[in-house]
């Protein structure tokens, strides 16, 4: 009961925080990294909730302290595996709100654009909105566009 | 810039992790990882497919507004007006770590072409100082530009390598064959060309490192421009 309890909390520790851990800035990311964890990540969603089940009949038999902190570790993957970490550090952009280029003054003269031609239409994407939001899911006249950055 | 239509579907992309310093995009629908540079779908079931690139240009407020009077501007979402970085916000990355190797520092800014497979970089210092560039991008001639704000970099074809183009006294930019005056936006304004216009080419501005390592054959051209 205690090994099976113990061995839960591990996988589901390593599959959630895994792609994270593996995809922080600093370090030197090689191919075979990244393809684990990106299989991590899309499993971890599922085998939380599994585990989740596992545990909860684990310790309705097995009623320790640490148990419970092993059901509320499992029970915080659930959570942790369904959300972006990159996502909390820098929210996605919600549907692009527009200005008419000649009253736009979110930005300084100065201040750079990421401008777009289709056809008759344009449009500026401020490169400091950019640089928070990272992408903005957009759409100008025919065109499904991400502008990024 | 990129088309988010992959065979037909249209997809919503996320941000997913780094990888090296560049971003990882993963889309909703197949949760696929993308890389952000290069439009190529690394892992997932979309794997090997690259998104279309849309031609962008990179240029001052001021810049767009003069030459596209009738754009559209994406507004700042007032809950996030704290998060948005400065105007000077490249210039406070610049001391995080970073490996490339060449005679400038891993994030020196350059500015990264590419044409029928040949990639080239230009120092955006040099370019600033040097600006036009009259260059060879393998056997193809082109001609790198940047406007009197010091910022907003333009590439165009030059129709051959005979055209040159420079700079005279009262900053017009001439070619040399029929002395035609051209603007930014790479359009004779003046002379026997009046009305025509150059083909432009995507340029990228990004840091020298980010640059090599997804061109990882791309020259780094500082001398002789």
């Amino acid at each position: 009961m205690k090994k099976a309890l113990f061995i839960l909390v591990l996988v589901n520790l390593a599959l959630t925080l895994g792609p994270p851990i593996l995809a922080i800035p600093m370090i030197r990311h090689t191919p075979a990294m990244l393809a684990v964890a990106h299989a991590a990540g899309r499993i971890a969603p599922f085998a939380s909730a599994v585990s989740a089940l596992l545990a909860v009949a684990i310790v309705f038999r097995w009623r320790r302290p640490l148990s419970w902190v092993a059901l509320a570790l499992i029970f915080a993957c659930v959570a942790v595996s369904r959300v972006s970490i990159f996502e909390w550090l820098f929210a996605p952009a919600g549907a692009a709100q527009l200005a008419a280029i000649a009253q736009f003054q979110d930005i300084r003269d100065s201040d750079m654009v990421i401008g777009v031609t289709l056809g008759d239409e344009s449009r500026a994407y401020p490169v400091r909105y950019l640089a928070y939001h990272h992408m903005l899911n957009d759409r100008l006249g025919p065109i499904a566009l991400l502008p990024t950055y | 810039m990129w088309d988010r239509a992959v065979d037909g579907r249209i997809l919503r992309f996320h941000l997913g992790g780094l990888n090296n310093q560049n971003l990882l995009m993963v889309d909703e629908e197949t949760g696929s990882w993308w890389q952000q540079v290069t439009g190529e779908c690394l892992f997932g079931p979309l794997k090997g497919k690259r998104l279309r690139r849309i031609r962008s240009d990179e240029v001052t407020l001021a810049t767009w507004r003069a030459e596209r009077p009738d754009s559209s501007a994406v507004k700042f979402e007032p809950r996030y007006l704290t998060e948005y970085p400065d105007s000077d916000w490249e210039k406070r990355i610049a001391s995080l770590p970073a490996n490339s190797t060449g005679p400038i520092p891993p994030r020196e800014l350059v500015i990264g072409v590419e044409l029928d497979g040949v990639a080239a970089a230009y120092p955006l210092a040099a370019l600033r100082e040097k600006s036009p560039v009259n260059a060879l991008l393998g056997a193809r001639p082109v001609l790198l530009l940047v406007a009197p704000d010091g910022n907003s970099v333009r590439c165009f074809i030059r129709p051959t390598a005979q055209d040159f183009y420079r700079r005279v006294e009262d900053g017009a930019l001439i070619d040399g064959a029929t002395g035609s005056v051209w603007n930014f936006a790479g359009k004779a304004i003046s002379g026997p060309m009046a009305g025509q216009s150059l083909e432009s080419i995507q340029t990228t501005k990004d840091f020298w490192f980010n640059w090599q390592n997804y061109h990882p054959a791309s020259t780094l051209r500082i001398r002789g421009l």
